[in-house]
């Protein structure tokens, strides 16, 4: 069975690219969330294989969003998303469970190496 | 630390690199796609290359990296490996067998100027499309200099059960927030291991003041390859590696494939190696079956030891007849027997040794003779005793080469017969009860018993009328003296002297060789040869009073002879034996001691020496034993008629009879 993926990102846009690259690669998108509050209710739902994670979103963060779900569920394997210059962040992200990081904009090769790793 | 201790250990494990990348450049010209063979000989060059530098070897050093640089350039696809490539390789590991031995027996160096403008003469041909890539990550060895405290903290960690190792980690180009990639590392590693060190320094990581690499040293309970796992399944990592990290002087550790200090310094760096996203490479071992390195000498020593153990053991159970001490005695007669067998099998080895030159041998054979040829091999696993190893080679070497001269047909007249267009030539060895069969044989003309039975007439071997040969009575002629067929003395075969010396180097092994042909379709030569000589069946004897031991395998029968049926023949003392004649030599007088003579019947040993039998008249039989053979060292050691010595339950001596050198 293909291994599922929830998106979390606040663009639609961003959703679309990331499914299309994710979607194409065999893995199922089996949800897409706006923003941190959404993740965590539809993580809690569908309890998908992977999930990426925007870090600066409304309502929740991304940060309190991964926090969240490795209360939930600690063997939780997310992807971070971050962009240029939010180190800090990416390593409070990865301190907080996260087990791997992308930096926009993304590059479709290193999106797919990035599920392919955490899931092995 | 005085490294020239070391000098038999880096011979030895030179050779072993050397003799891998034959093989290695054996089936990469088979296959020049493997990346992997191309990588194994790289290691294997650049460990030679170490080694040779550590030991101050700087010519071997030298002329190792110039045939480091081209294995580099073929492995990043940079050179093409042609005909000429692989030629040019082959010819550097010849050269480097030259340069080794003359290195390790410090004989004069011969230059090898030529042969490092042929090695930069293939480079240059490299397609000029792919500019050398700035590629340096093997530059940087995987390892680290660690300070007293440090080497303190994984000594202490060794000590309780974890294992320590570097592990190289090499990010791609690239990566972006390199130091955060780094962080990911950390996390993974720590998870599982210790941090102990990091090179370059966690701050220098953290403010990204690296090029791609850093090598962090750890204390860990998992093994390399659960290390490796881990940090692959990292993003953006182009390549780990995990080595066991060595504290020298006397501390080794680590060394799973048992070298000592002085070696392990650079093969440490031989472990595995991924590069990620390719399918991870086999990890090949040098030396699968070789875990410890003794020197011969200790070994026969333990051996010879273990003998007169069991003989003062025989003597014991001879003298010690008291009840109650019957069962320690059992006790003790079948752990020294257990102790023998264990002690003879540290020195069998495997007869591939002696195989392993051979794929190399028949692939230059057949390019120069222009023929195209298989070479099978089975049963390279098969033990015998080192010593019949050591000298089972050069025998080999002659058969196999008379098989590509003149057994092997060209391959225009293989097509024309109707035959595969490749010869083949298959080399085997089995155990048959206390022997070993070693078979090398061949597809192609066999015998020409005609041209055979020509040739011994023109030499004086058979008279001109002789009648047509069997295939029996060829082998036989082939094997005696001065017998050559060849036509044209090529480099391949030599000159006719070979297959009598095949003869009796095997007969001094103790054993037998046999021809098979079928004119036309095959020849198959087979050599048997005892497992050992080291144990032998003898049957013992007396004569003039001394004890003397006759290897079974001469004896053909024992008989009683009354003195009237002694005839003599041109002064010789003979008897008719069914319908033969049997001439008799007294044994003591052979040897030079007091003739027999007593009245009455007489024992006779019949013994058959290059096919002739004789018989030997002794004194007294007392019947088959198994014996220890001991060579008799010094001056006396050529002997003739003796091939030894062993020592009997009651602690005296028996010579040993070397029937091949007794009568002349």
């Amino acid at each position: 069975m293909a291994k599922t993926v929830m998106i979390t990102d606040d663009t639609a846009f961003m959703r679309m690219t990331l499914k299309n690259v994710i979607e194409k690669n065999g893995y199922t998108v089996v949800a897409e969330a706006a923003d941190g509050e959404e993740a965590v209710a539809l993580y809690k739902e569908f309890k998908p294989d992977m999930v990426t994670m925007d870090i600066t979103m409304p309502k929740m963060d991304g940060i309190t969003a991964i926090k969240e779900i490795m209360k939930f569920d600690p063997t939780a394997k997310i992807i971070v998303c971050s962009a240029m210059g939010q180190k800090p962040m990416v390593i409070e992200a990865l301190s907080a469970g996260a087990k791997d990081f992308l930096v926009k904009p993304f590059d479709a090769e290193r999106v797919v190496e990035s599920l392919r790793k955490i899931s092995s | 630390m005085d490294i020239s201790s070391f000098k038999e250990v880096f011979a030895a494990e030179a050779r072993d690199y050397l003799q891998s990348l034959n093989e290695d450049l054996l089936s990469f010209e088979n296959d020049p796609s493997d990346k992997t063979t191309v990588d194994d000989m790289f290691r294997a060059a650049h460990s030679l290359k170490g080694m040779a530098g550590t030991m101050g070897f700087d010519e071997l050093a030298e002329f190792t990296h110039e045939m480091e640089s081209v294995l580099d350039l073929l492995r990043n696809g940079e050179l093409e490996p042609s005909q000429e490539v692989i030629n040019a390789l082959f010819a550097s590991v010849d050269t480097l067998e030259v340069l080794l031995e003359q290195t390790i027996n410090e004989e004069p160096i011969t230059p090898v100027r030529e042969q490092i403008a042929m090695l930069e003469a293939v480079t240059h041909k490299r397609p000029a499309s792919a500019a050398p890539s700035p590629r340096q990550e093997e530059e940087i060895p995987v390892s680290v200099e660690l300070d007293e405290f440090k080497r303190e903290t994984i000594k202490q960690g060794l000590e309780q059960g974890y294992s320590s190792f570097f592990v190289k980690v090499v990010l791609r180009a690239n990566t972006v927030l390199k130091s955060v990639r780094v962080y990911t590392v950390f996390q993974a590693v720590e998870e599982i291991a210790t941090i102990i060190q990091s090179n370059p320094s966690v701050q220098e990581l953290e403010e990204e003041e690296f090029d791609d690499t850093f090598i962090l040293t750890i204390l860990t309970k998992e093994s390399s390859e659960q290390v490796l796992h881990r940090v692959r399944n990292i993003s953006e990592i182009e390549h780990v590696e995990v080595a066991p990290v060595s504290l020298d002087e006397g501390q080794a550790l680590e060394q799973d494939e048992g070298e000592s200090e002085g070696a392990a310094i650079e093969t440490a760096a031989a472990v595995e190696k991924v590069s990620t996203g390719a399918p991870s490479p086999v990890v090949r071992h040098h030396r699968p079956e070789a875990l410890v390195r003794v020197e011969t000498g200790r070994l026969d020593k333990l051996i010879n030891l273990v003998g007169e153990l069991v003989t003062s053991r025989t003597q014991v159970l001879e003298m010690v007849q008291v009840e109650d001490s019957i069962g320690a005695l059992d006790q003790l007669d079948r752990v020294t027997t257990e102790l023998q067998y264990a002690a003879m099998s540290l020195r069998m080895v495997a007869i591939k040794q002696v195989f392993d030159r051979f794929p190399r041998m028949v692939r230059d054979l057949a390019q120069s003779s222009g023929k195209d040829i298989n070479l099978k091999i089975y049963g390279e696993m098969t033990e015998l005793d080192r010593s019949i190893v050591n000298q089972i080679g050069d025998p080999l070497v002659h058969l196999i080469r008379n098989s590509i001269d003149h057994g092997l047909e060209s391959t225009a007249d293989r097509v024309a017969k109707g035959k595969p267009a490749a010869g083949t030539i298959t080399l085997g060895a089995r155990h048959e009860g206390s022997h070993i069969l070693i078979e090398i044989s061949d597809d192609g003309q066999g015998l020409d018993l005609e041209r055979i039975r020509e040739k011994a007439i023109e030499k004086g071997l058979l008279t001109p009328d002789h009648g047509s040969i069997t295939v029996e009575e060829a082998g036989d002629l082939l094997f005696s003296a001065g017998f050559s067929t060849a036509e044209q003395v090529t480099d391949l075969s030599g000159r006719g002297v070979g297959l009598d010396a095949v003869k009796s180097t095997v007969e001094s092994l103790s054993g037998t060789i046999e021809i098979e042909s079928e004119p036309g379709h095959y020849m198959r030569t087979t050599i048997k040869l005892p497992l050992t000589l080291a144990i032998i069946k003898a049957l013992m004897v007396v004569a003039d009073g001394e004890t003397l031991a006759i290897p079974i395998q001469a004896v053909r029968e024992n008989l009683q002879v009354e003195r009237s049926q002694i005839k003599t023949v041109q002064q010789n003392d003979v008897i008719m034996l069914r319908n033969e004649v049997l001439p008799l030599y007294d044994l003591a007088e052979c040897l030079g001691f007091k003739p027999l003579d007593t009245e009455g019947p007489l024992s006779v040993i019949v013994v058959e020496i290059r096919g002739q039998k004789v018989g030997f008249v002794v004194e007294d039989l007392i019947g088959q034993q198994e014996i220890v053979i001991k060579s008799i060292g010094g001056i006396l050691s050529d002997i003739r008629g003796i091939a030894g010595a062993t020592v009997l339950g009651n602690g005296t001596i028996a010579l040993i009879i070397d029937n091949s050198t007794l009568i002349g």
